[in-house]
């Protein structure tokens, strides 16, 4: 029953004598969040907690102590140490009370703090992942903008070709002395086209028809000796006499002769037969029953045409 | 009087009948030649023709080709013989009624 009382004047007297502790800081109001850096408010508030803490084990040792005072005082019956020790105990309370508070605001402190930094933290990452976004993004436009420059530069390029082109062949043609070069060269290498065709084309094409005209005068001649010749053999084998009479001559071992024998005389043409040509004529006797039949069929027929 | 006399004459036309019948526009199917002399002195080649069916045989015996033939061996009678055993020219190289005929 004296305990309970003594506990209570015990807490009054640390609320009541927290300002007359020595060494402990003189401010332990914690700064507002936005007055302070992260870190430096986020180490105020820690070291806010550590001394709010200490102090209240302090004020705890001066209630307890004032409690033994209060009841030596008691015993004393000191009126004036029970009154002092009771004032001590409540400005202790009151003095409990506001570390108290301001051990609930650091920790708010703190926990504020930490969702600031983790707000950061989220806030960088984000920002850090738009940046790598951003960079992807500029690193594509850069890429596409590359390959436009580029084909702009092809581009470019042919119309330059081309322009030279242009300018070239009008140079070639359009200046007068241009046009007198061109024509000069046009002219060379129609020479030369000419030479060329002249070369390989049109003098061994007349070779080849001087020499195909010369076989075939050869061959023709060849076969129109051989197609008329025995006609001129035939017209030298039986020559007429100068008085008209037609009575034929006869071609006779290779001579022309008269047929009648007591006439007979040599002529002044002799026919060389080609040898390499000779026909085989087979000489029969007239008793042949087949020569026989073929002789009287002749003579019948020539005497029915009037030959005979 | 032997009848080789006449046989230069008979080569002679042996060799000229296929040009002659080529220049009509007849083919010179000749087999073989002969020649043979009578008793009574007429000489005669025998030109033995192997025409086969499928030629023209009244080409071969048409009389503008015999006077054809007897103008090509200057006047030399050309008679034609056909019978069974073939197609033949008859040509009259020497006769006696030839030789003996009166200017």
């Amino acid at each position: 029953m004296l305990i309970l009382p003594l506990m209570v004047l015990a807490l009054l007297a640390c609320e009541s004598t927290a300002s007359t502790v020595p060494g402990w800081p003189s401010a332990y109001l914690t700064p507002s969040p936005s007055l302070l850096p992260g870190q430096a408010a986020y180490a105020a508030a820690q070291s806010t907690l550590a001394a709010g803490q200490n102090q209240v084990d302090e004020l705890s040792h001066q209630a307890t102590t004032v409690s033994l005072n209060m009841a030596q005082a008691a015993d004393a019956k000191a009126q004036s140490t029970l009154d002092y020790n009771q004032r001590q105990l409540m400005e202790l309370s009151i003095r409990g009370t506001e570390v108290s508070q301001n051990m609930a605001r650091a920790a708010a402190t703190q926990k504020f703090l930490t969702e600031q930094t983790q707000l950061a933290l989220n806030a960088t990452a984000t920002a850090q992942s738009q940046a790598a976004t951003a960079t992807y993004s500029a690193y594509v436009r850069n890429v596409t903008q590359t390959a436009q420059a580029q084909a702009i530069l092809y581009i470019h390029v042919a119309q330059t070709a081309q322009a030279n082109a242009t300018l070239t062949a009008y140079s070639l043609t359009a200046t007068p002395w241009a046009a007198i070069q061109a024509a000069i060269v046009r002219t060379r290498k129609e020479a030369e086209r000419q030479a060329l065709w002249e070369e390989f084309v049109v003098t061994p094409l007349k070779v080849i028809l001087s020499t195909v005209v010369v076989l075939l005068l050869i061959v023709g001649g060849v076969l129109a000796y051989r197609r008329l010749m025995p006609v001129l053999e035939l017209r030298l084998r039986t020559i007429t006499r100068g008085n008209g009479n037609d009575r034929s001559l006869l071609l006779m071992d290779g001579m022309i002769v008269e047929p009648d024998p007591s006439h007979r005389r040599l002529t002044q043409w002799v026919l060389q037969l080609p040898s390499d040509k000779t026909v085989q004529v087979e000489i029969i006797g007239p008793f042949d029953p087949t020569v026989t039949h073929w002789i009287t069929e002749a003579e019948q027929k020539l005497r029915t045409d009037g030959g005979l | 009087m032997s009848v080789n006399r006449y046989l230069p004459a008979a080569r002679s036309v042996a060799q000229a009948i296929p040009g002659i019948l080529a220049q009509r526009g007849l083919k010179p199917l000749i087999s073989r030649f002969v020649l043979t002399e009578t008793e009574r002195g007429a000489a005669w080649l025998f030109v033995v023709l192997e025409v086969s069916p499928l030629e023209h045989l009244e080409d071969y015996a048409a009389s503008d080709v015999l006077h054809y033939l007897s103008t090509a061996l200057h006047g030399h009678p050309v008679v034609i013989n056909s019978n069974s055993d073939g197609l033949r020219y008859a040509v009259l190289l020497g006769s006696p009624n030839l030789l003996k005929r009166p200017n």
